[in-house]
């Protein structure tokens, strides 16, 4: 398989006012192909800088970063990227904001521009709103479009940077069910960003756990075993509790 | 009782949006008959080359409207206007999309620019003379800078403001090269901007238009002048009034396009 994310001993630092800042430090794991691996940690624990080197929107200072075999050297069609502000582009619709990256690359084999943005936004539940601008959604229905976005030039790999983060509690536990099935149908690898340990552990193959900034990885815990999950489960709740036991002092 | 607190409701615009918009009109038409009422007493304590009465003006505009002549100096005035304004707009937007997206040419365009800015366009009208002579070319020019500077820097603020996301997300879906991203990302975000620098910049045209016409272009800004020459005030006055009318207009159509195109906001 050609989609596997590897990083080897990443490091970043920053060139800061008063100093280089170490974001994150010998930081090593793997995902495997079609695997739902989420990273969390505190907020300055630098999952974001790492989900952004991952993505090639920024360079390690150390170590190496390969996807697919290959050294990450920038941004690209391979990795589509979900983020928490959904950064929809606000003068296209949403069949529009779909088709962006189809323009750019083409409809994957064996489909056309149309037919694949309509099965983009069914696939999201987003079918009547095609014609819609962004403004005119919910935070909710916004997240959809940006997923069915990333879907439509058929990345292997999905990168989500904490994309729940401000929907409300009950359009969450929606789009979880929701990223699930499209995860399950679509066979994507997902790399999820989120600072939510109970979203991390609902969601997730394996949940990878940052420690305080400069940030690496303190434990690779995995999920529980059922799926659909459970949350009253026993399992959910003692892999809930292995991942809490980072966090508290 | 009960009718009087009905009344005050009415009075204070409880009844809703029409009693709102009501007053705003009522506002509006007072204010003009009130602006008209200060300049006709204005009038009528002066002499009638210090301040033209209002009927005097009135009397102008009736009868070069009739003639024609209101037209045919708007005619000449839009020969140089429009090009000047078309003309300068494009450039400004141009020279500012560049200056606001590539740090190479904010270092060099953009120092030049620095330097030429503080200049009043109206100081080149000398240039104007020698490189165009009196034509609408030379009228055009004046018009140009002034529509080239106020598009180009909402152009250069315009493409400054794109939001990063948008230009991150555009090359995880395949966008690669400057131009394609400026193309696909930066100039649709800067429309609203590129608009309001164009609006405004339609609007400066006629008040510099007239200024420009001083060198003897004709139109409506020279009939003006010619007219202040032999004191014909209530003519002054009904140019005057053609130009306010012009500006209004030209606001109105460009922003009829700008709520059509920016239908997204």
């Amino acid at each position: 398989m050609t989609d596997t994310i590897r990083l080897a001993g990443v490091g970043k630092t920053y060139d800061g006012e008063h100093g280089p800042v170490r974001a994150i430090r010998h930081v090593s794991f793997a995902v495997d192909p079609g695997e739902f691996v989420t990273v969390v940690g505190p907020s300055g624990s630098g999952k974001s800088t790492a989900f952004r080197i991952i993505a090639g929107l920024e360079t390690a200072t150390e170590g190496a970063v390969e996807v697919g075999d290959e050294p990450v050297t920038g941004p690209g069609p391979d990795r589509g990227m979900v983020f928490q502000d959904d950064a929809l582009f606000p003068w296209r619709t949403v069949a529009g904001n779909v088709r962006y990256g189809l323009e750019e690359v083409g409809p994957p084999p064996d489909t056309t521009v149309g037919g694949r943005v309509d099965h983009c936004l069914s696939l999201v539940g987003l079918a009547d709103a095609a014609d819609q601008y962004p403004r005119e959604l919910s935070g909710g229905m916004r997240q959809r479009a940006g997923i069915a976005r990333a879907l439509a030039v058929d990345p292997p790999i999905l990168l989500m940077d904490e994309p729940f983060a401000s929907v409300d509690a009950r359009t969450k536990a929606t789009l979880h069910r929701e990223l699930l099935s499209i995860w399950q149908e679509t066979q994507k690898t997902i790399l999820f960003v989120t600072h939510d340990i109970e979203e991390a552990v609902y969601l997730s193959d394996r949940i990878v756990v940052f420690s305080e900034g400069p940030g690496t990885v303190v434990d690779v815990i995995d999920g529980p075993p059922d799926r659909p999950r459970d949350k009253t489960s026993e399992a959910f709740r003692e892999t809930k509790g292995a991942v809490l036991s980072y966090f508290e002092e | 009782m009960a009718s009087e607190t009905n009344t005050t409701d009415y009075l204070t615009g409880g009844g809703g949006f029409d009693t709102d918009d009501a007053r705003t009109v009522a506002l509006q038409a007072g204010a003009l008959v009130a602006f008209v009422a200060v300049w006709w007493v204005g009038a009528l304590v002066t002499s009638q080359n210090i301040l033209p009465r209002p009927p005097a003006v009135a009397q102008v505009l009736v009868a070069d409207l009739a003639s024609g002549q209101v037209f045919t100096l708007v005619g000449q005035s839009l020969r140089h206007y429009v090009p000047g304004l078309l003309v300068g707009s494009g450039l400004g937007m141009a020279v500012g999309v560049l200056v606001g997206w590539s740090q190479t040419a904010d270092n060099t365009v953009g120092t030049v620019a620095q330097f030429l800015r503080p200049v009043p366009p109206l100081a080149w009208i000398p240039f104007a003379v020698i490189w165009f002579g009196l034509t609408d070319a030379g009228a055009a020019f004046i018009i140009a800078i002034v529509a080239f500077w106020i598009n180009y820097y909402n152009a250069e603020s315009g493409v400054g403001s794109v939001d990063p996301a948008l230009l991150e997300v555009a090359q995880s879906l395949g966008t690669t090269t400057d131009r394609r991203l400026v193309r696909k990302v930066v100039l649709p975000s800067a429309v609203p901007e590129l608009f309001t620098g164009f609006r405004t910049a339609a609007g400066q045209a006629w008040m510099v238009m007239v200024a420009a016409e001083l060198l003897g272009v004709p139109g409506i800004g020279k009939h003006l002048w010619d007219a202040a020459n032999f004191l014909q005030m209530d003519v002054v006055m009904a140019y005057m009034l053609v130009i306010g009318v012009l500006f209004l207009l030209t606001d109105r159509l460009i922003k009829a396009g700008q709520s059509r195109v920016l239908a997204w906001r």
